[in-house]
């Protein structure tokens, strides 16, 4: 099963990307900032990242900086913002994301930008 | 209620309750670019999750919160108390909002009007021109199938179909809808010109955002317009035009479907059902020949002008350019039955099933055009920081995700060839030069045109499709093998939030198991005395030890976890006292301490309403305007501390101020005045006893009832309040230099230990922290004084009274053998009484549960408890009592 990992510091957001990912069926797992996102990817990394910008301790872009470091398997990230300004996007790329979202994300774009990237979901 | 809406609303007391206690700290010390940083990070998420409901109320000022702390975070707003005060406003706006949400599960609409009031003076102290009101289109990002929002339908059908020719060509279509901010004039924009500027128009149109004003009203100089286009550019293109004005457009890709609405007059009969049978046949057997002839036969039957007509010209259409596209075709058929059109977004994705895991509908195709222009957008970057190979890897993942179909095809091995020389040279442009041969033909591959084709030239069944056919990932198959490792990871939250009614039931479920185990000993008895087995009774006695341990364990655990932080209580004090000081033009410098100090949830829950009428009180009469203060040679602002700290097995709550304090005098004479106290009483009572007399029912010394702490309660309440859960409370004060209120409580109320004590063949129990001590006094040391019992116990004089009288039981109390009396002493407004019983039981551990509903009424009992043997106990109120 294709495994997403969901970084967001707000568990509402979580808690919805999670059933929306869950209900499609991709494995989900959670992380409430970039520090504890980073201890996940690097305990068994992730086939896709979708991260949130605003988050203590290590927001979205120190995230991706700090993952696109490592020498995991490089998977995709999309980025989830509600800053559409164009700066923000350019800095979410500069960071490593390869995909950005606009909240509040609609579960149909979110899947279908999801089974574009993973396929469709694998038992 | 469903899960989400639960966690957003428990999400979100607890955000709105920290950035109350931020915005407290900003105060303390202003300026603090952590604490605005954090303020906002908080506003920012709680927008964020009240955008995925549809809570416009909240988002509005939420939204305009997060744009003012913004401006505040770069400096171009200063932080100030009206800001803080607006903050907090809203703040508390959102809560009563969150209050409905879980009361009703919506918002009234009440509240539009303090909700446009709150963002509209939120938004007035951001500078001139970064107003973002106004703009109620945003960009969105998705592509949608149906896009039912858009006029498409009112178009004229040639001019559909022949856009839908040119999209099946492989031409994107956009609707683009422009609203330029009502000040573009002024920020030296130029809608018209912009407009002009937009590639591929086949469509446009211009119109006012409301109804046009009365000319004399009219304001030349504001933009009412809202343009909507219809383009056939890239939308990469269109997005680059529009860069600047992300909040005015709205660029959406529109698939195809959308535009095959057909339109017309439904009236004309629905007598279609012979038609529909004979086409879906002809299209089942695969005859499009045979029903491109039935169509154009029925079109000649029909006048033009029918919705029938329409639909039969659109399925004519779809024969010429996608004959395999057997879907719509049948959704096409089909709707002939209702006269209305069918709903494409279920028709995509029944293809998309039916196409495999390619995903090949074309909101996918739009989807894809996004990822691959943002890709591309990455690789331009001119950057070089150290992380550029992983995003360099990350790209071409991404890549390689996009066309899973290419197994170990050319492109693919292109592709990986590609990320080598990118990372050897350290340069994008090998990969942008894979994105430049193989995007287009990527793209294409979704186009509906070339599903066609890929479909009709696959003999296989439609089942084979559905196996997944993954590609070799460039991050190679590790990633995948690892898949449920994530599953054992304990999990991330280290503290546990549970429903309060949960642990209550634990508390019961323990306080029952406490009951049932103290039946053992009764059985073991039994077991020995009317059995006779003595070994068995001994083998239950041991085991009740076992029990007993484990369960007097368990309750502990149960009583820790709900012990809770006075903290709870105590951080509503810095508003609280912020607002009134501020309202009575006082100025208070708080100070809380021990607000870590733990206690039991019910006496945390006591305390909140007595402290705040303390403080209240503090604020309102002990501590003086600032020229009093000064004229007494005191600093002009006043100090208010509030301190928790633990003793033994209470805690203590002390609540000081530096204010004028309290005029034994002054107390005396108004309880004189209104008959509190005799005139002997008068004469006699020491300074503190006066002090003491704030504490009397019926006692306040203010006239007027005064906004804050009057309300006609007077500290008598907070007595009694403290007295229900056992607790006392004491005050010390000095005129001139302040008062301290002190609140004892014991840490924990859920296990009383009582007394038990028999009366007229009854037991009652009676809480051990009353009782001082028990006596068998004589018949012959009891005295008559009038019609009083009193005896003398260690020299002084102490009353009698009698259970059976107090409880209205027409029976004497009974002496023992010796011709004694049992007396209990306890302790009551400051005085011992005796109360005569017929015996005394032990004392014992019970769990005491309040009376409730019409029992609820009887003051002279505090409540009932089950015993080990399965009796009820009663257990007394002494206070009510005598």
């Amino acid at each position: 099963m294709q495994r997403i990992l969901v970084i967001d510091d707000a568990a509402t957001v979580r808690l919805y990307h999670r059933s929306i990912l869950e209900a499609a069926g991709y494995a989900v797992d959670e992380a409430i900032n970039g520090v504890e996102g980073l201890e996940k990817a690097l305990r068994a990394p992730f086939d896709l990242y979708l991260v949130d910008v605003n988050m203590p301790k290590l927001d979205g872009y120190g995230f991706l900086q700090e993952l696109r470091k490592t020498e995991l398997p490089q998977a995709p990230a999309i980025m989830v913002s509600t800053e559409a300004a164009r700066s923000d996007l350019e800095r979410a790329y500069v960071a490593g994301a390869n995909f950005y979202l606009i909240k509040p994300v609609k579960p149909d774009a979110l899947l279908t930008d999801v089974r574009l990237l993973l396929g469709a979901p694998r038992p | 209620m469903n899960p989400l809406l639960d966690q957003f609303i428990s999400e979100a007391r607890d955000f709105q309750q920290s950035i109350g206690e931020k915005l407290m700290q900003l105060e303390s010390e202003p300026g603090s670019r952590a604490l605005i940083g954090e303020l906002f990070r908080m506003v920012h998420t709680l927008k964020g999750n009240s955008g995925l409901f549809e809570f416009p109320e909240m988002t509005g000022v939420l939204h305009a919160g997060e744009d003012v702390l913004d401006a505040v975070r770069d400096g171009r707003v200063p932080y100030g108390r009206a800001l803080a005060d607006l903050l907090l406003e809203a703040m508390d706006f959102v809560l009563l909002l969150l209050d409905e949400i879980e009361g009703v599960g919506s918002i009234g609409v009440e509240h539009v009007a303090s909700s446009a009031r709150l963002a509209r003076n939120l938004r007035s102290l951001l500078p001139a021109g970064a107003d973002e009101a106004g703009n109620p289109v945003d960009s969105g990002a998705a592509a949608s199938v149906g896009a039912p929002e858009l006029p498409l339908a009112s178009m004229p059908e040639e001019r559909r179909m022949e856009w839908y020719r040119a999209a099946l060509s492989g031409d994107a279509l956009s609707w683009v809808e422009y609203a330029p901010d009502a000040e573009c004039f002024f920020k030296g924009e130029d809608p018209l010109y912009q407009v002009g500027q937009v590639p591929g128009v086949v469509w446009r149109d211009v119109s006012a955002r409301k109804p046009w004003p009365e000319l004399a009203e009219l304001d030349a100089y504001h933009c009412q317009l809202v343009f909507r286009l219809l383009s056939t550019a890239e939308p990469a293109a269109l997005h680059e035009l529009f860069r600047y004005m992300p909040h005015e457009t709205r660029i959406i890709a529109i698939s195809p479907l959308a535009l095959l609405v057909p339109v017309g007059d439904p009236d004309g009969g629905a007598v279609y059902e012979d038609f529909v049978a004979d086409a879906i046949a002809l299209l089942d057997n695969g005859d499009l020949a045979g029903l491109e002839r039935t169509t154009r036969c029925m079109l000649e039957f029909s006048a033009p002008k029918l919705w029938l007509a329409s639909a039969l010209r659109w399925l004519l259409l779809i024969l010429e350019l996608e004959p395999g596209n057997s879907l719509v075709l049948r959704a096409l058929i089909e709707s002939l039955r209702t006269l209305t059109t069918p709903c494409w977004g279920d028709v995509a994705a029944g293809r998309r099933a039916a196409g495999g895991d390619g995903g090949q509908s074309t909101a996918d195709g739009a989807a894809l055009a996004e990822i691959l222009a943002a890709q591309r957008e990455i690789l331009a970057l001119q950057d070089d920081v150290a992380w550029r190979g992983g995003r360099l890897k990350a790209v071409a993942a991404t890549l390689a995700a996009c066309c899973p179909r290419m197994g170990g095809d050319r492109r693919h091995d292109a592709l990986e060839h590609a990320l080598e020389q990118s990372l050897a040279e350290n340069k994008a442009a090998p990969l942008l030069g894979w994105l430049d041969e193989y995007g287009p033909a990527l793209l294409a591959g979704f186009t509906p045109a070339a599903t066609v084709d890929a479909r009709s030239s696959m003999p296989e069944p439609v089942g084979a499709a559905l196996a997944p056919d993954m590609p070799t990932r460039v991050e190679g198959p590790e990633g995948l093998r690892l898949g449920r490792r994530s599953d054992d990871v304990p999990g991330t939250a280290k503290t546990l939030k549970v429903d309060q009614t949960k642990i209550d039931r634990l508390m019961n479920l323990i306080g029952e198991m406490v009951v049932a185990k103290n039946s053992l000993p009764y059985l073991a008895a039994r077991a020995e005395s009317q059995y006779g087995v003595r070994d068995l009774a001994r083998e239950i006695k041991t085991q009740y030890a076992v029990v007993n341990r484990i369960a007097e364990e368990m309750q502990d655990a149960i009583m820790q976890v709900r012990m809770m932080p006075v903290s709870f209580i105590f951080q509503r004090f810095p508003r609280l006292v912020r607002d009134t000081s501020r309202k009575l033009g006082k100025e208070v410098n708080l100070v809380l301490e021990g607000e870590a100090t733990e206690v039991d949830k019910n006496i945390v829950e006591a305390l909140a309403d007595p402290m705040i009428h303390i403080v209240r009180n503090s604020l309102d009469h002990g501590i003086e305007l600032p020229a009093l203060r000064l004229a007494a040679g005191k600093p002009a602002e006043g100090k208010l501390t509030i301190r928790a700290s633990q003793a033994a097995d209470r805690v203590l709550i002390e609540i000081i101020d530096d204010g004028k304090g309290i005029d034994p005098q002054h107390i005396k004479k108004k309880a004189y005045e209104k008959g509190v106290i005799d005139e002997a009483t008068l004469e006699r009572i020491t300074d503190q006893e006066a002090v003491n007399l704030i504490f009397a029912a019926g006692f306040s010394t203010v006239e007027t009832v005064s906004d804050l702490s009057g309300r006609g309660v007077g500290m008598d309440v907070v007595r009694n309040a403290m007295e229900k859960v056992g607790g006392t409370v004491s005050i010390e004060s000095e005129k001139g230099k302040g008062t301290l209120l002190r609140l004892s409580l014991p840490l924990s109320m859920a296990v009383s230990n009582v007394m038990i004590v028999e009366s007229d063949q009854q037991i009652f129990g009676v809480p051990m922290d009353m009782v001082v001590e028990t006596v068998r006094v004589p018949r012959a040391a009891i005295r008559h004084i009038k019609q009083h019992q009193t005896t003398v116990l260690r020299g002084s004089i102490v009353p009698l009274l009698s259970l059976n009288a107090l409880l209205a039981i027409n029976q004497e109390q009974r002496p023992n053998e010796d011709d004694e009396f049992a007396a209990l002493v306890i302790r009551h407004q400051g005085e011992n009484i005796g109360i005569v019983v017929d015996d005394f039981r032990e004392t014992v551990d019970i769990i005491l549960k309040p009376l409730v509903g019409i029992l609820g009424g009887l003051a002279g009992y505090s409540g009932s408890a089950l015993l080990g043997d399965g009796t009820v106990l009663m257990v007394l109120n002494p206070r009510e009592l005598t």
